[in-house]
């Protein structure tokens, strides 16, 4: 596969996902019923969206074989922490929801995100960690009806 | 048009009643936090004072929550101007202008221009709303399932068009938004796509989506960034320059009273109008100008013509709220909450037996905006230091604060996962160069469209010549037609041009 095409094969791969994903839910949908007041729009809109991705698709095959490769934009590398962060984040939405402890979990995020991202003083990460915590969850438990479950606060 | 002896006695009404003006400035105050932090919305800051209205006077009660409508109108701006973040979709296009002014350095600027136009766009929609409430009734009645689809489709087809660098990516990303609100179990009864999850019955949780898809997208985004603003020398914070952007906004002065005039008419369509008037607004806006290729680039106007409209929008709701008692979405909805609280039903019964009341509402909103002008600048004065703030703090704050503002409004799992989930999903879309802000917006509209679609077919008969039926409708879908054919009509000139340039070129060689 030449250079080129190299380059746009992630965009290619994500906008056939695209296509395939609404091929799947359309198949989903009709499995239940034929009837018009389920696939009223549901049809319609899947077929424009598969024909979208088709379109998007060559546009991005046409452009890169059309660009010359000094020419050519070139995506900056992927930070390592953007994936990083990632896992932070479902981490963080995983233990709030299954173990509780909003401050716990709160305060380790923060911290850890914040070291993450090139805090390198301690006594920063810890007060500002602690500090966040403390007026976010004291007001979320406040603002709430329903339960905010919590280790110390 | 205006019943002068109702006007009066709507005018003795509030003036016998300071303790209803001291509710102004606590309002203004907590709709402009609410609205500015990603995660807290207007509606949520609305629902959590809600309770406290029962123990007021009707009055102060409906002017303290339309000071924080107000409020938060403007104050979704402020996150979309600093940090791409918008507070609401329907400050969504002033993205578009506003942060990249924040880029250059221009933020205190923006911010200005953001606030003077969104108060005065809300102020000339309610003084029009004093005027032709009964007319403006009339007109939101003659709207039906049919025209709601086709708005809601026009509006997804602007987004698209807005973003001329690809048609074809903006509509795709509007058609999975779209797609993605139509999970869940519809009003007929079928169930799709919940894959087994029976927390998806309720369909996608539309806000926490949204705050994946725009705030921790973005934020994903903006890691390699030590500052909002890359040079330092920038992250000025000038009360002169917000003065003089507030100052600017008064020499757009047909742009201001445009961008009110399609906010008040697309506000009044319930559910589908604060979302997609801020876009009307903008495409009028840069078609119009002589220089529309700076549009996207940091043109004042881009936030003029956003903010304008999406703040009359408000006027629009409003008078749906009261001259037909629905609500447009969440804020109108707390504010018919508030009615009934206080044994008021908004209806044309009430428009015509209370017709001072009507009066004495709108003129306080008018009071809360025009003094939204004064209270919003220490706000955005204040609000402004975010730039000065590294994005290694603001990264997890912000990002903490959406987490939780997900889990507030859903209860339980759903909202927090959910935004993780479109995190994910909105951080690809970006880096292959599809427009978020069209997902975002067919993900409002999705279920509200196929409702109203299933409506006009039942109505119909399934006969599709129904469409010709309905003459509002059939405009607003020749709206869309033009929307998507001018800019490829506009392409194609601009080819034909670039060769008879280039012909010419060759020729004098």
């Amino acid at each position: 596969m030449s250079e080129r095409l190299k380059r746009v094969l992630p965009s290619l791969l994500f906008t056939a996902g695209l296509g395939v994903a609404c091929l799947l839910y359309l198949w989903d949908a009709a499995s239940l019923s034929l009837s018009p007041l389920n696939l009223l729009l549901l049809l319609p809109l899947t077929l424009l969206g598969v024909l979208l991705c088709a379109l998007v698709i060559a546009q991005d095959v046409r452009a890169a074989l059309r660009d010359g490769s000094a020419r050519a934009k070139k995506k900056p590398p992927l930070d390592w922490r953007v994936p990083t962060l990632m896992v932070l984040v479902g981490l963080f939405v995983t233990a709030t929801m299954t173990i509780g402890y909003f401050d716990l979990v709160t305060l380790c995020f923060v911290a850890v995100t914040l070291v993450l991202l090139g805090e390198r003083r301690p006594w920063v990460v810890v007060i500002f960690s602690a500090v966040f915590t403390l007026v976010v969850v004291l007001g979320l438990k406040q603002a709430l009806t329903f339960d905010v479950s919590t280790l110390l606060l | 048009m205006v019943d002068f002896p109702s006007l009066h006695s709507a005018l003795s009404l509030l003036l016998s009643s300071p303790v209803s003006w001291w509710v102004v400035i606590p309002g203004l105050l907590l709709g402009l936090v609410g609205g500015a932090m990603p995660g807290v919305s207007g509606s949520m800051v609305m629902a959590v004072v809600l309770p406290m209205t029962l123990y007021m006077d009707f009055l102060p009660a409906v002017i303290l929550l339309t000071s924080i409508f107000a409020g938060a109108g403007f104050g979704g701006a402020v996150p979309a101007i600093l940090m791409k973040i918008p507070g609401t979709p329907s400050a969504v296009a002033t993205t578009f202008d506003g942060y990249p002014m924040t880029g250059q350095g221009r933020h205190n600027e923006a911010l200005g221009l953001g606030l003077m136009a969104s108060s005065l766009g809300a102020a000339v929609s309610l003084f029009l709303l004093l005027l032709l409430i009964a007319p403006l009734a009339w007109a939101v009645l003659r709207l039906g399932p049919a025209e709601y689809v086709v708005i809601a489709f026009w509006g997804l087809t602007l987004i698209a068009a807005l973003r001329e660098e690809s048609i074809s990516r903006g509509l795709l990303a509007g058609v999975i938004g779209v797609l993605v609100g139509t999970i869940g179990m519809t009003d007929t009864g079928f169930i799709r796509g919940t894959m087994g999850i029976d927390l998806l019955l309720d369909g996608v949780p539309p806000v926490p989506a949204l705050l994946g898809l725009f705030v921790a997208s973005q934020l994903f985004d903006a890691v390699g960034q030590d500052y909002i603003i890359r040079e330092a020398e920038k992250r000025t914070i000038s009360l002169s320059r917000i003065l003089a952007g507030m100052g600017r906004t008064l020499t757009y002065p047909s742009l201001l009273i445009r961008g009110s005039l399609i906010g008040i008419f697309i506000g009044m369509v319930p559910g589908v109008g604060s979302s997609v008037s801020n876009l009307v607004s903008y495409a009028d806006a840069r078609r119009t100008d002589p220089n529309p290729e700076t549009f996207g680039k940091g043109n004042p106007k881009g936030v003029v013509a956003s903010e304008a409209a999406n703040s009359s929008s408000e006027g629009g709701s409003l008078a749906t709220l009261l001259a037909l008692g629905i609500p447009g979405g969440g804020m109108t909805a707390i504010m018919l909450s508030a009615f009934a609280m206080h044994n008021i039903v908004g209806g044309p019964r009430f428009i015509s037996d209370h017709r001072d009341m009507v009066y004495a509402v709108v003129i306080g909103a008018l009071v809360g905006v025009l003094a939204m002008i004064v209270v919003g600048i220490p706000f955005i004065y204040a609000a402004s230091r975010i730039v000065k703030v590294p994005m290694r703090f603001l990264i997890p704050s912000v990002m903490t604060l959406a987490i939780f503002g997900a889990y507030a409004l859903t209860g339980n799992a759903a909202g927090p996962v959910t935004l993780f989930v479109f995190a994910i999903v909105g951080w690809f879309l970006q880096r292959f160069r599809f427009p978020v802000v069209a997902t975002v917006v067919g993900l409002m509209l999705g279920q509200m469209v196929e409702v109203e679609m299933i409506r006009s077919y039942q109505i119909s008969g399934g006969d599709p010549l129904y469409l010709f039926e309905r003459p509002i409708a059939l405009v607003f879908l020749a709206l869309l037609i033009a929307s998507l054919a001018l800019p490829w009509w506009k392409e194609r000139r601009r080819a034909r041009a670039r060769k008879a340039g280039l012909n010419a070129g060759t020729q004098a060689q």
